[in-house]
């Protein structure tokens, strides 16, 4: 079988290479960008047409087992939405929360090729990865909860920080994941243990283990430093959601020094006014911070109107929005880990919060002066379905249709914003670095987010249009690591060769001495039973160790 | 237009394409090619019916077709009258129209519908009027007559509908009610009106009422003789004439929803 291919005539945008909207030639042999192929290659003439790297989500919850508690919470969603089989492709459902078929074929159809579940709570990995082998098309990684796990906790406290870098390793390799994921980190514990207790401040200590998140942060931040990982740890920071939470997530990036850190879904951390009471917006402070300090990555979280469905490992929080739609919600049990609750919810434009929230993403993305730090994300589907993708980018790219959107919001929550004074207009480079080049490099991917010889084959071709949400709507073409999946418009293979990302840092195995009493004494598991074998996985690529103090030095 | 079941299907025959609105506009020919779902099996109309023409201008379906569903699916106008019993989702997301059975019903009857009518002569099965499970609201608007009994979780999640049943009604009658009505004549089940927002539940007969209801009062609701003779006129049920003229005991309820349903007894 013939595997190679050139890509003709095609404007090309591949920022990681300065390359800004130049005509070049593209040619693709075994899955990855090489500089020539024979003259029997297949030939795509992409003319008029702009060529970019496949996208990449660097924050979504697509797989595991909170994600599959809001498709059985949801069955009324699924059914208005259904997924057709075709010729090549399976079925599924849709709606907020997508089977993992119809996930893998819908971020195909905006061209994304890669994915990362950003919140699994290590007893429940197997499950994210075999949902993650059933996702077609898109290569995934995870991100495992560690932020408020009791024994981990317990060795911060005693300041026992060589065997909390051990085990941190240990945990890491035994789920098979991608970096650490805090979640109002020392907020969770305090939860479950007394009724509604939630951290307020970063440097709030606990009732369960004697430590404030601050420290919890920074001994993370720390042992992932150590031990190398392509991507820091990624924070969703206490008091999230909050009104005036703006400090805490400053305080947070503070703790970070100059070491790198990753903050989730900034957009739901940057609000201002007293906590209790209706938000401000605080965009220019936190941006002003991000822009300042080259060690700080972040994506936005933007909310966008309609559907969505919260669905995080910060219980605390759904405990508390439960009371704003009293209708169902689930909080499930993660032992000694973590915390989960899912609360399906609707965003709606005439609501002062909802549309403050909207507008503070996209200030946000205006105000960040550096593209590559700042990723696009809606926090699958707490801020909105990845669905809405390319009316964000018409939103960041067209400042008229912008302002005819605030006309139809909430006019008290516009005037408080400076939205309206941002004329700013992302180009498309710039949209190809913050849902490609950009996510890549925070992740540590070298061959992912550019068209570089040498980097995997995955590509995008779209038609320029003006109406930019029609344009990322619909690419003419996306390929998967040398596949052409999708031809004018049509699913033409369902290719599944896919790959799980994941990080295997070294430790030292006595580790597991120190760790495994914990686990007789609380956990409802075996410690041998515990820990993924590598067999059982299924095709996976260990990303190399390679963390910076910041993303250029990759 | 009428249609006459001639072979009995073995697995339940979709049949969101018999109504008025698809059918009406199609000459007998054309409607015995219209596709329907045997299973998984795409199948012709023709195979399971004949196609004639009927004096009435109205769609006749004739048979015993408790294995059909969907009839009347998204319905918005015209008329069917169904000779024979019918199965489960009969006029389900309809918007109007008129839907007469003369015969019993299978489960499921009108979920989503949000206007039209629907009168079943017959009895009813399970979860008639009542919302898909998941969804917090169902039916949001038209008229549902069944003239005998029916079975359990008669209008769960129901908003703006009026239910009337002659006969007895199973367990959780109007559970989760957001609003409407449902006027029931016969024995009711437990646990009528649980979780019940607002909306009526009018019952002729006794019933236990929950602990989370509470007593307001004794009186005749003024309305409720209008809407007795608008039963009598229009339907078959046999009822007793005192209840034209008596009085009430009304609750309200349900306490852990907000309080503000109604609950109307019959009393003498």
């Amino acid at each position: 079988m013939n595997n190679e291919i050139r890509i003709i005539n095609g404007i090309v945008f591949d920022p990681t290479n300065n390359v800004d909207g130049k005509v070049c030639e593209i040619c693709i042999k075994d899955g990855k960008i090489v500089d020539k192929v024979s003259s029997a290659a297949q030939t795509i003439d992409a003319k008029g047409m702009a060529v970019m790297p496949g996208g990449v989500d660097i924050h979504c919850h697509i797989a595991g087992p909170k994600v599959n508690l809001a498709r059985k919470l949801m069955p009324e969603d699924h059914r208005l939405d259904p997924h057709f089989k075709t010729k090549h492709t399976s079925s599924g459902s849709g709606g907020i929360v997508p089977s993992t078929f119809a996930t893998g074929y819908r971020y195909a159809t905006l061209g994304y090729t890669t994915a990362m579940e950003a919140a699994v709570p290590p007893l429940m990995a197997r499950h994210a990865l075999e949902e993650m082998y059933d996702t077609p098309i898109i290569d995934n990684g995870f991100y495992v909860l560690l932020g408020n796990n009791l024994f981990l906790q317990s060795l911060i406290a005693e300041g026992r920080k060589e065997e909390f870098k051990e085990a941190v390793a240990w945990w890491l390799n035994a789920s098979k994941a991608y970096t650490v994921k805090l979640v109002n980190p020392g907020g969770d514990e305090p939860w479950k243990g007394h009724k509604n207790l939630n951290v307020k401040d970063i440097d709030d200590t606990s009732k369960i283990v004697d430590l404030s998140p601050r420290k919890v942060i920074d001994a993370f931040i720390d042992a992932v430093h150590e031990l190398g990982l392509p991507h820091p740890p990624h924070i969703h920071c206490n008091n999230l959601g909050h009104s005036g939470n703006f400090d805490t997530t400053i305080e947070t990036m503070k703790t970070a020094g100059d070491r790198r850190l990753h903050i989730a879904h900034i957009q739901f951390n940057s609000y201002a006014g007293e906590m209790g009471k209706s938000p401000k917006s605080a965009s220019k402070e936190i941006t002003e911070y991000v822009n300042g300090h080259k060690n700080i990555t972040c994506d936005v979280g933007q909310v966008m109107f309609g559907k969505a469905t919260f669905m995080t490992a910060d219980a605390p929080l759904t405990y508390l929005l439960r009371g704003y739609k009293p209708q169902k919600w689930v909080n499930a049990d993660t032992e000694c880990e973590s915390g989960c609750g899912i609360l399906p919810f609707d965003y709606q434009g005439m609501i002062y919060t909802h549309a403050l929230q909207w507008a503070i993403g996209l200030e946000i993305f205006l105000l960040s002066e550096d593209p590559w730090r700042i990723v696009l994300s809606t926090d699958h589907p707490n801020g909105g379905s990845f669905m809405n993708y390319p009316l964000v980018i018409k939103l960041l790219m067209d400042y008229e249709f912008r302002k005819e959107a605030m006309k139809h919001v909430n006019q008290k929550a516009m005037n408080s914003t400076i939205l309206g004074e941002l004329k700013r207009e992302y180009t498309l480079n710039e949209i190809c670095i913050i849902t490609r080049a950009g996510p890549a490099k925070c992740l540590g991917l070298k061959d992912k987010g550019h068209l570089g010889i040498g980097a995997d084959a995955d590509i995008t071709i779209y038609d320029i249009l003006d109406d930019k949400e029609e344009m990322f709507n619909a690419p003419r073409y996306v390929m998967k690591a040398g596949q052409l999946l999708i031809s004018n418009h049509e699913f033409i293979s369902d290719y599944t060769d896919k790959k799980v990302l994941r990080v295997a840092p070294e430790f030292d195995k006595s580790i597991e001495k120190v760790i495994k009493p914990f686990f007789d004494d609380f956990y409802s598991i075996a410690f041998s039973n515990y820990a993924i074998d590598d067999e059982y996985l299924h095709d996976n690529i260990i990303i190399e160790a390679n963390v910076k103090n910041n993303i250029y030095e990759n | 237009m009428k249609l006459k079941l001639h072979t009995q299907p073995e697995v339940p025959l979709e049949a969101e394409s018999i109504t008025p609105d698809v059918l009406n506009k199609l000459k007998p020919k054309e409607v015995e090619k219209v596709k329907l779902f045997h299973g998984n099996r795409e199948v012709n109309l023709g195979d399971f019916f004949n196609v004639s023409k009927s004096k009435l201008d109205l769609l006749e379906v004739e048979g015993d077709m408790f294995k059909i569903k969907y009839i009347g699916a998204n319905m918005s106008s015209g008329e069917i009258l169904i000779n024979g019993n019918i199965g489960p989702h009969l006029g389900s997301a309809m918007t109007g129209g008129f839907i007469k059975v003369n015969g019993d019903a299978g489960d499921w009857i009108a979920p989503e519908m949000s206007g039209g009518r629907i009168h079943i002569t017959g009895n009813g099965g399970h979860c008639i009027a009542s919302a898909y499970r998941g969804a917090s609201t169902g039916v949001s608007g038209g008229e549902i007559i069944i003239e005998g009994n029916v079975k359990n979780e008669l209008g769960h999640g129901m908003s703006n509908a009026t239910i009337i049943v002659g006969g007895m009604c199973g367990d959780f009658t109007g559970v989760n009610l957001n609003s409407g009505t449902i006027l029931t004549f016969g024995e009711m089940g437990i646990r009528t009106g649980a979780g019940m927002k607002r909306g009526t539940i009018i019952c002729m007969d006794n019933l236990e009422i929950l602990p989370t209801f509470s007593y307001d009062c004794l009186y005749s609701p003024i309305y409720l003789k209008l809407f007795f003779r608008y039963i009598r006129d229009k339907t078959k049920i046999k009822f007793d004439e005192k209840f034209i003229d008596g009085k009430f005991h009304r609750w309200s309820g349900d306490a852990i929803e907000m309080n503000r349903g109604e609950l109307l007894v019959f009393s003498a």
